[in-house]
């Protein structure tokens, strides 16, 4: 194996099967989208079409859209909230930001450091707060990615039903909006709630997502 | 004073690939947004 595939081999698979599974998606959703246009007597569109439908669209961003809530939410709530015991959790005594010590800021930043991890000013609070600033605006972004998409999707079928076609404000109160983002949102939340309840009492040797496999149940964030 | 325990120092070509790594899923999720942003503006 290369040096470069050696050292970025976890990137790699997800995005070799972030790229599969969705081109596995479109394809699906094509043949899906096409058996709708035949029982309708409308003509069949090629996949390079489909992918800029906004059936396809409003798919892709709907999943996306939760997936980004799901870590933002796990970023914002690991600052303040604890589970004894568990991997995916700090320990108790760490609540809250934690000193500049510890998150090595300013004087106690290493010198190789990154820069706006030393200067302590207005860069620094931005910096400090990056990952979460990144993951909540690709959730909004998304999530309103999947508004528009679905919006048109449903005054598709509105149109083909003989109703009437609805505003995007107006769809953004309807049931069809807000089933398919809670939909998402439940699973990613039983997914995340399932790893900080699994990690006391179930092990993966090797996992940094777990525990040490000798690890006492009632130490929580062994891994670090 | 060395690299921490379990890390070598990356030579400039694995810092190199790294942060075109960050480049390339940063650019993949923000062309996904834009192109099916502007799919869900522009379809009618």
């Amino acid at each position: 194996m290369s040096r470069f595939a050696r050292e970025n081999s976890l990137s790699l698979f997800f995005l070799a099967i972030f790229l599969a599974t969705l081109v596995g998606q479109s394809f699906a959703g094509q043949h899906h989208y096409n058996a709708e246009q035949a029982q309708h007597g409308e003509q069949a569109i090629s996949w390079w079409h489909y992918i800029v439908t906004p059936s396809f669209g409003g798919a892709v961003m709907e999943n996306w859209q939760s997936e980004f809530l799901q870590f933002s939410l796990f970023i914002a709530a690991t600052i303040w909230l604890v589970q004894r015991g568990s991997n995916e959790s700090k320990v108790l005594g760490d609540l809250g930001l934690e000193s500049d010590e510890q998150q090595q800021i300013g004087r106690h930043a290493p010198k190789d450091g990154p820069r706006w991890a030393k200067v302590n000013d207005i860069r620094t609070r931005l910096y400090e707060n990056s990952l979460l600033i990144v993951m909540t605006l690709i959730f909004f972004a998304t999530w309103f990615g999947q508004s528009l998409n679905n919006w048109r999707v449903f005054n598709e079928d509105q149109a083909a039903h003989d109703g009437t076609p609805v505003s995007w404000s107006r769809y953004l109160l309807d049931p069809d909006f807000w089933e398919k983002t809670l939909q998402n949102w439940q699973s990613e939340f039983l997914a995340v709630g399932t790893i900080v309840v699994f990690t006391i009492y179930l092990r993966q040797r090797g996992s940094p997502e777990s525990k040490p496999v000798g690890a006492p149940h009632d130490e929580t964030a062994s891994s670090g | 004073m060395g690299p921490p325990e379990g890390q070598t120092t990356p030579d400039p070509n694995s810092k190199r690939t790294v942060r075109a790594m960050f480049l390339l899923y940063t650019l993949l999720i923000v062309g996904g947004i834009a192109l099916y942003v502007g799919v869900g503006l522009t379809q009618q």
